[in-house]
């Protein structure tokens, strides 16, 4: 009853590595845009909450639906500048209103806040007049974030992002020893924080001071299914030293693919079930998180993996067969019997094998027995230092 | 079979500390797990200490800045009002169920420098801003030993005073010696009142009329003055006000969402893995009582992004399961027998697991490093539920797994 899952079908991931870069590119390129064209209209390159504006926010449910002009009609003459005014898609009683009030005359620290104070809720009672009469408005939220708190917020969440970059790239180089996975690891990482904030220009989602945790919890998340396509990686060229690099790395996508595509979806429907049933105050969180996660899932696959085989060198014009036996593989690498000719494992050279289903079978379960003592059979030195002569030579064809 | 019994006592262990402090809070009828302002509602304000040109500020001046504004802001006792200092040179202020800023803000935010001024034959204006003459301070609203509202002669809401003992002989003195002349009673450099003064005053007592005082603001006087004057003067850094139907709604719509997301995801463990699926399930389920254990025993404040973080770590602790579930599939594939095939799948998933893990935890270290208030809940929630999502993967899968390998030897059941 089990499957034959000996024979992979090996899904050309690397070879297409131009394209997935070029999408990536595209939908980075698309976020830019968006942040460009945010800046036109808005102001700003993203949709920045008072967290890092610094001004006061004013959230409230009224007795009535609302329209955002007419509440912009009461507000503007408490405002500096142009208030933001959105009332809830889901629940057009609610408003969510953003400004800067305006402070005339007062000087000292302690007097702005008295007046800043006095004025919310002369504001707050001249819109319940308009929206039902006095007492009728719920306060849901009401918040001032003063001028500094906002600096240091975009300096901690720039920090933030630094520190945690450096910390994986160690640990990625503690774990396989090779900068150059590290170097792709950070790629990967920052293409889904690109990723995330072209996403958060583009649905103007509203950045506040939780935003700093969906970037580092990307980042802290999204590694992981690059890290599970490394160690494949670093597996697969242990116990098939015949392969080839570009083989081996489509190899371990290949063979991770099920479970990454399996991890990251739990996730992403947690992530799914907060946007939809959160409620307002997790949309923004929960959206950029969505994003965040997706493009994850697919620079380990896409962006990461290609990336360690761009910098890795004489591996650009290897083929890469269309199916691969691993028994055989496996078999051929604890044995030493491949020969240069026989490297590439052609499809037809086991198209016989089904036929044949006795001799097969046999071939299993030798292989079976090499399998389970693979891992403490002495490995064939013979066969790393076979293939270091090889790629010497393909270094000296070109 | 030792190695077995050992696993299960330590699971059974785990479970019970976790259980232990709920059960305590719930018997004693308090909130299974401390919930954050954002969510309880209530005001938060955070302050910063800018003392003058000049001055330096101490670490006395902020542990007297608590101690000023928790006798501000609780005279009683009777709020729950948490006073931290943030960093050196702020301090949070927050204080649940109050959904007014307003109130908290004057409390806190205005300094009440109250000032007994020596104008000599100058009669002040009511209003007047004396902040740019330099007249001799007698005493100010820290020689105060008491402040009461009170009503004056003639009926009016009026601040009646007491001054400590030897603040008082001062005022007894000064007042003997300037009688026929003006004293100014100023409030933040604004003169509130500029009587006469017509005898000596001994006794320390007296009332501060004029001002134009209603009931209220002669009550919020009588409460700042009492409270004494701030060491160093604040700057308001940000103020929060969360009201409590927000937190509710917050609550109810989180548990929506968890609950939805977790059942969708019991599905889809049993749809893809059957049999191995239900252990998922099984170690998912205690998963979430034990990491809500935790975070009740080590006493964390939950927060909606902890709340969030939760749920993330919901869909984050069924990924153990997945990788070694695949894996035995694949080892199974490549011919193994069940027992060595799981044998080996534990082995190799191991190190995935903890890689994912780790990176995961390093950058909530690094959030909880640069986080600021309820995003360092979010940290700390999330770095509990994968250490418990590590645990249950390697203690509780592996038990049940090697239990139903002993019941199911049908290799059908696991891929």
């Amino acid at each position: 009853m089990l499957k034959n899952l000996n024979r992979y079908r090996l899904i050309p991931f690397v070879q297409r590595s131009v394209l997935w870069m070029a999408i990536s590119s595209c939908v980075i390129l698309i976020g830019v845009g968006a942040m460009i064209n945010n800046k036109r209209t808005i102001g700003s390159y993203l949709n920045l909450g008072i967290d890092f504006t610094g001004g006061s926010l004013v959230e409230m449910r009224l007795a009535q639906p609302v329209t955002a002009q007419d509440i912009a009609a009461v507000i503007t003459p408490f405002s500096e500048g142009e208030p933001l005014v959105q009332p809830r898609k889901s629940d057009p009683r609610e408003v969510h209103i953003r400004m800067r009030i305006k402070l005339e005359g007062a000087k000292t620290e302690a007097q702005q806040s008295a007046m800043r104070v006095e004025k919310l809720s002369e504001m707050v009672k001249a819109i319940e007049a308009k929206y039902g009469g006095p007492g009728s408005a719920v306060m849901l939220q009401e918040a001032y974030v003063g001028p500094v708190v906002g600096k240091e917020l975009i300096m901690n969440a720039i920090w933030a992002l630094i520190l945690g970059s450096i910390v994986i790239m160690i640990y990625i180089f503690v774990r396989f020893n090779n900068f150059t996975y590290s170097i792709a690891g950070i790629v990967a990482l920052l293409h889904d924080v690109l990723i995330a904030l072209g996403g958060a220009a583009i649905l103007r989602l509203e950045i506040n001071s939780f935003f700093i945790a969906v970037i580092l919890t990307i980042i802290g998340y999204s590694i992981n299914d690059t890290i599970i396509v490394y160690d494949r990686v670093r597996e697969n060229n242990r116990n098939f030293p015949q392969l080839n690099f570009p083989t081996i790395v489509n190899l371990s996508i290949t063979q991770t693919l099920t479970r990454s595509i399996l991890t990251v979806s739990t996730v992403l429907f947690m992530i799914l079930a907060l946007l939809f049933f959160g409620g307002p105050p997790v949309y923004s969180f929960s959206m950029a998180l969505l994003i965040g996660i997706f493009s994850g899932m697919f620079s380990s696959i896409f962006i990461a993996a290609p990336i360690v085989l761009y910098f890795t060198p004489g591996t650009k014009r290897q083929r890469i067969p269309k199916f691969i036996d691993l028994l055989a593989a496996q078999e051929q690498a604890a044995m030493g019997t491949y020969d240069e000719n026989g490297l590439i494992l052609d499809d037809t050279v086991y198209e016989g094998e089904k036929e044949e289903s006795k001799p097969a079978q046999a071939l299993k379960s030798t292989a079976k027995a090499i399998v389970e003592n693979a891992a403490s059979a002495p490995k064939p030195v013979q066969a790393d230092e076979e293939r270091k002569k090889k790629v010497v030579k393909k270094a000296r064809k070109r | 079979m030792n190695q077995r019994k050992a696993n299960l006592t330590l699971i059974v262990v785990v479970t019970l500390i976790a259980l232990i402090q709920p059960l305590y809070r719930i018997a004693n009828k308090y909130d299974i797990i401390t919930l954050g302002l954002d969510l309880k509602g209530g005001v938060s304000v955070q302050l910063m200490a800018v003392p003058e040109m000049g001055q330096q500020l101490t670490p006395e001046d902020m542990t007297g800045l608590i101690e000023v504004i928790r006798n501000r802001v609780d005279p009683q006792g009777q709020r729950e009002v948490v006073i931290t200092i943030v960093g050196g040179d702020r301090v949070l202020v927050q204080v649940p169920g109050e959904s007014k800023s307003d109130e908290i803000l004057k409390l806190i935010g205005e300094t009440a420098l109250l000032e007994f001024l020596d104008v000599g034959d100058n009669a002040l204006q009511d209003g007047y801003d004396v902040s740019k003459d330099n007249y001799p301070v007698i005493l100010s609203g820290r020689d105060l030993n008491n402040a009461f509202p009170t009503r004056d002669s003639m009926g009016r809401p009026a601040v009646g005073f007491a001054f400590k003992p030897e603040a008082g002989d001062k005022f007894g003195r000064f007042t003997q010696n300037n009688v026929d002349k003006y004293m100014a009673i100023a409030l933040d450099k604004k003169v509130i009142s500029c009587p006469v003064i017509r005898s000596a005053i001994w006794g320390g007592n007296g009332i501060i009329e004029g001002g134009n005082f209603t009931v209220q603001n002669a009550t919020l006087l009588a409460n700042q003055l009492k409270g004494g004057a701030l060491p160093v003067p604040v700057s308001v850094l940000e103020s929060r006000v969360v009201g409590p139907s927000l937190g509710k709604e917050s609550i109810a719509n989180s548990l929506v969402a968890g609950i939805a997301g977790f059942i969708i995801i019991l599905l889809m463990m049993i749809a893809v893995y059957r049999l191995p699926g239900l252990v998922a399930n099984f170690t998912l389920s205690l998963y979430i009582v034990i990491t809500l254990g935790y975070l009740s025993l080590f006493n964390v404040t939950l927060t909606l992004p902890g709340i969030a973080g939760f749920i993330l770590s919901i869909g984050m602790a069924i990924d153990a399961n997945i990788i070694i579930y695949e894996r035995l599939k694949e080892e199974l594939s490549w011919g193994k027998t069940l027992i060595a095939a799981l044998e080996s799948a534990f082995a190799r998933a191991w190190v995935a697991i903890l890689d994912g893990n780790m990176t995961t935890v390093l950058a909530a270290m690094v959030l909880f490093f640069f986080g600021t208030g309820p995003v360092k809940g979010f940290a700390i929630t999330l770095s509990i539920g994968i250490l418990v999502s590590m645990f249950c993967a390697v203690f509780v899968v592996r038990y049940l797994l090697s239990m139903l390998v002993l019941r199911f030897k049908n290799t059908s059941f696991y891929a």
